[in-house]
C-alpha cells in the first residue's frame, strides 16, 4: 500500500475504536432484545414510525460513497463530480412514491425478490437475485475497504486490522438484533452524522481562502473547476442513474418500506433525501481544496477523511474519525441485515427449504450473516481497487433493474420477458461501455438499454397483470381455503 | 555531490508511461532505501522531456501522488530521495503522463440520452403514483 502521512497517532485511533467497537455492539444487542420472531428480526415488527424511518434512510445513504466517494467525484471530476454525486438524492426521492405503492401491492411483502418473483416469475428472478447479491456484495467490500482506508489515513491503523474490526463490530450486533439493531443504531449514527457534519463544514468555511483555492484550482488543475471537462459530463446521469438503480432494486431499501408503518414511508424517504444532500456537496467540496492546503494525496478514496482531518486538526480528527465510523457501520450493517434476508426469503426458504420454521430461518440467518461478513474480508484483504472503481462496476447491471422494477410496479403491460431481456442486455451493454469508454458511463447505457427494452416489450408484447397476485398472503389463504374445500 | 548522490538509492516509478482520458492520474514509486531514516522525496512536473523549467510538486515520506484535472497534452515527471542532512539521490528515470480527454461531442451525447433516460424516469413515476393514488 502507498504509505500516506497520517494525522492522528495509532494509539488515540485504537482507543477511539475500541470505544466505538463496544459502543455499537451494546447499542445493538439493546435495540435488538424486540427481535423475537422473523418479522421482528427482518423488519422489525413493521412498525417503523416516521423518525426512525427517515433516520434509517437518510444515515444508510450516508454510506462511505458520500463521505468518502464524494470528496473522490470532485477530485476527480471537479465541480460537476460534486454536484453529480449529489444527484444520488434522486434516488430517495423518486423512490418515495414506490414505497407507498410497494406497502400498497405488497403489505405482508419480505423482500424485492418477492416482488420480481410475483410479478414476472422465476425467470427473471433468478437474473434479478444474481444482480441484486452481486451488487450487495461489491457495496459490502467498498465499504469494508473503506473502513480500512479510514483507519489508514486518519490514524495510521494498519488497513487490514481497521477493516477486519469494523467488519466484525457490524457483524455481531447485526446477527443480534437483526432490522431492529440495525435501524436503532442507525438512529443515533445519523443525528451523530448531522452534528459531525456541521461542525466540519463550519470548520472548513473559518478555515480556507476561497480565492486561494480558486487561484489554485486555475493554475494546477485547471480542468477541475472547467464545465467542460469531458469525463465529468458524461458522469453526472451516470451516477444518478445509478443512485436511482441502486435505491430502486436492493432489498435494503425495500425491507425499510416494508419496516414502516403504512403512511410513512413516502414522507420518511423524500425527508431522508432533503437531510442528505448537503452531505456530499460539503464533504465534496472539501477535496476541492487539497491543493492550495498543500496536502498530499496519495489515493483518491482517501482524500475525504484526510482533508477534514487537517483542517479541523488532531482533536477534530477525533470527530471526523467517529463520523466516518458512523457512516460505515451505519451502511454494513444495513447490507448484511438485507442482504441476508434476501439469501434467506429468496434462496432458503424458497428454494431449499419450504418448511423451515422460526428456530432454523433465525440459525440460516446467523450463518449466512457469518458467512457474507467472511467472504466480504477475504475479498477486502488485497484492496483490489479504488473504492469508485469497485462499486461503479456493479453500476450497469444494478441501472438495469429500474426499469423491470419500476414499470412493474405501476404498469400493468410490463411482461415477464421484457424485464428479463432489460436485464440482462442492459448489464451486458452497459459493462460494455464501462470498460471501453470509463466507469463513469456504465449505469448510463445499461439504464438507457434497459428503458428501451422493457418499453418495447411493454408495447408489443403486453402483458395484463392482475395486481392481487401481488399480495402473497391473500394467494396462500386462498390456496389454503381451496385445498380445504377440495378435501 | 556526485558521490553522495551513490549513496542513496534512487526512487524508481511503478510505471512510467501513462494515457489517461480523464485527466487524472496515480504515480506511485519505490525505493531501496532506509525506511527508519529521515527521508523523504521530491517529485517535479515539466512540459519537456528535458525538464526546462521543472516545478517541485510534492516534497514529503509518501510513496504516491494524486494528480487531477490535468489538460491534453504530455506531462513528464522525475523523483529523487533526500535524506535528512540534505545529501540527494539521483533522478529517477522520467515517467510521462499523455492526457487526451474524451471528444465533447460524445460526452455531450451521453449527457443529453442520460437527462432524457431521467426526465421519462420521473415521468413513469409521478404519473403511475398519480394513477395508483386515484385507484385506491
Amino acid at each position: 500500500m502507498d504509505h500516506q502521512s497520517e494525522i492522528l497517532n495509532p494509539t488515540t485511533g485504537w482507543i477511539l475504536l475500541a470505544i466505538l467497537s463496544a459502543l455499537w455492539i451494546f447499542l445493538g444487542m439493546y435495540w435488538g432484545r424486540k427481535a423475537k420472531n422473523m418479522d421482528g428480526f427482518m423488519l422489525a415488527g413493521r412498525n417503523v414510525g416516521l423518525a426512525f424511518g427517515t433516520a434509517t434512510a437518510m444515515a444508510t445513504w450516508v454510506t462511505s460513497n458520500t463521505t468518502m466517494l464524494a470528496p473522490q467525484f470532485a477530485l476527480q471530476l471537479g465541480i460537476w463530480g460534486m454536484i453529480a454525486y449529489s444527484t444520488a438524492a434522486f434516488g430517495l426521492f423518486l423512490f418515495a412514491p414506490l414505497a407507498k405503492r410497494i406497502k400498497q401491492l405488497m403489505p405482508k411483502g419480505y423482500t424485492s425478490g418477492d416482488f420480481i418473483r410475483l410479478r414476472y416469475g422465476k425467470k427473471a428472478w433468478y437474473l434479478f437475485l444474481a444482480i441484486s447479491i452481486f451488487y450487495g456484495f461489491t457495496w459490502l467490500i467498498s465499504m469494508g475497504m473503506a473502513g480500512g482506508i479510514l483507519m489508514n489515513a486518519l490514524a495510521g491503523i494498519p488497513y487490514k486490522m481497521g477493516m477486519t474490526i469494523i467488519l466484525l463490530v457490524c457483524m455481531i450486533y447485526t446477527i443480534f438484533g437483526g432490522l431492529y439493531a440495525v435501524i436503532g443504531t442507525d438512529f443515533i449514527q445519523s443525528l451523530i452524522i448531522m452534528v459531525g457534519i456541521v461542525v466540519v463544514g463550519v470548520a472548513v468555511i473559518w478555515s480556507i481562502d476561497l480565492d486561494h483555492v480558486y487561484q489554485n484550482l486555475t493554475e494546477n488543475k485547471p480542468m477541475l473547476i472547467s464545465v467542460l471537462l469531458p469525463a465529468s459530463i458524461m458522469a453526472i446521469f451516470n451516477n444518478l442513474l445509478f443512485g436511482i438503480g441502486e435505491v430502486f432494486h436492493s432489498n435494503v431499501w425495500w425491507s425499510r418500506a416494508f419496516a414502516m408503518r403504512k403512511g410513512i414511508g413516502q414522507k420518511a424517504f423524500t425527508m431522508a433525501g432533503f437531510f442528505w444532500i448537503p452531505i456530499p456537496i460539503a464533504a465534496g467540496f472539501i477535496a476541492l481544496t487539497s491543493g492550495s492546503m498543500g496536502i498530499n494525496i496519495t489515493s483518491p478514496d482517501m482524500v475525504g477523511p484526510l482533508m477534514a482531518g487537517h483542517i479541523l486538526g488532531k482533536v477534530g480528527s477525533i470527530i471526523v474519525f467517529i463520523v466516518f465510523f458512523c457512516s460505515l457501520a451505519s451502511s454494513i450493517d444495513s447490507l448484511l441485515a438485507a442482504t441476508s434476508d434476501l439469501i434467506i426469503e429468496d434462496i432458503y426458504k424458497k428454494m431449499i427449504n419450504r418448511n423451515a420454521r422460526e428456530g432454523k430461518l433465525r440459525m440460516a440467518s446467523i450463518i449466512v450473516i457469518s458467512g457474507l461478513t467472511i467472504l466480504a474480508w477475504i475479498i477486502c484483504l488485497p484492496r483490489i481497487g479504488t473504492l469508485a472503481t469497485v462499486l461503479f462496476f456493479a453500476g450497469p447491471m444494478v441501472a438495469s433493474t429500474i426499469y423491470p422494477i419500476v414499470m412493474g410496479l405501476f404498469w400493468k403491460s410490463a411482461s415477464a420477458t421484457g424485464a428479463f431481456w432489460a436485464m440482462l442486455l442492459g448489464s451486458a451493454i452497459g459493462l460494455l461501455a464501462y470498460f471501453q469508454l470509463g466507469w463513469y458511463t456504465g449505469s448510463l447505457v445499461g439504464a438507457a438499454v434497459s428503458i428501451v427494452v422493457t418499453t418495447a416489450f411493454a408495447k408489443w408484447n403486453a402483458e395484463n397483470f392482475d395486481w392481487k397476485k401481488m399480495d402473497e398472503s391473500t394467494l396462500v389463504n386462498q390456496d389454503s381455503l381451496q385445498e380445504n374445500l377440495i378435501r | 555531490m556526485a558521490t553522495r548522490a551513490q549513496t542513496i538509492p534512487t526512487p524508481q516509478f511503478e510505471q512510467t508511461a501513462y494515457m489517461t482520458e480523464s485527466g487524472y492520474v496515480q504515480l506511485s514509486w519505490t525505493w531501496d532505501g532506509d525506511l527508519n531514516s529521515n527521508y523523504s522525496f521530491e517529485l517535479q512536473q515539466a512540459t519537456s522531456q528535458s525538464f526546462e523549467n521543472p516545478e517541485l510538486i510534492y516534497e514529503g515520506p509518501d510513496f504516491a501522488t494524486f494528480l487531477s484535472g490535468l489538460d491534453n497534452g504530455h506531462y513528464y515527471f522525475r523523483i529523487r530521495a533526500v535524506n535528512g542532512n540534505q545529501s540527494k539521490s539521483s533522478w529517477s528515470s522520467p515517467a510521462v503522463v499523455e492526457v487526451e480527454h474524451h471528444s465533447l461531442s460524445l460526452a455531450l451525447s451521453l449527457f443529453g440520452l442520460g437527462a432524457l433516460v431521467f426526465a421519462i424516469t420521473v415521468g413513469i413515476v409521478i404519473q403511475g403514483n398519480k394513477n395508483s393514488s386515484q385507484n385506491i
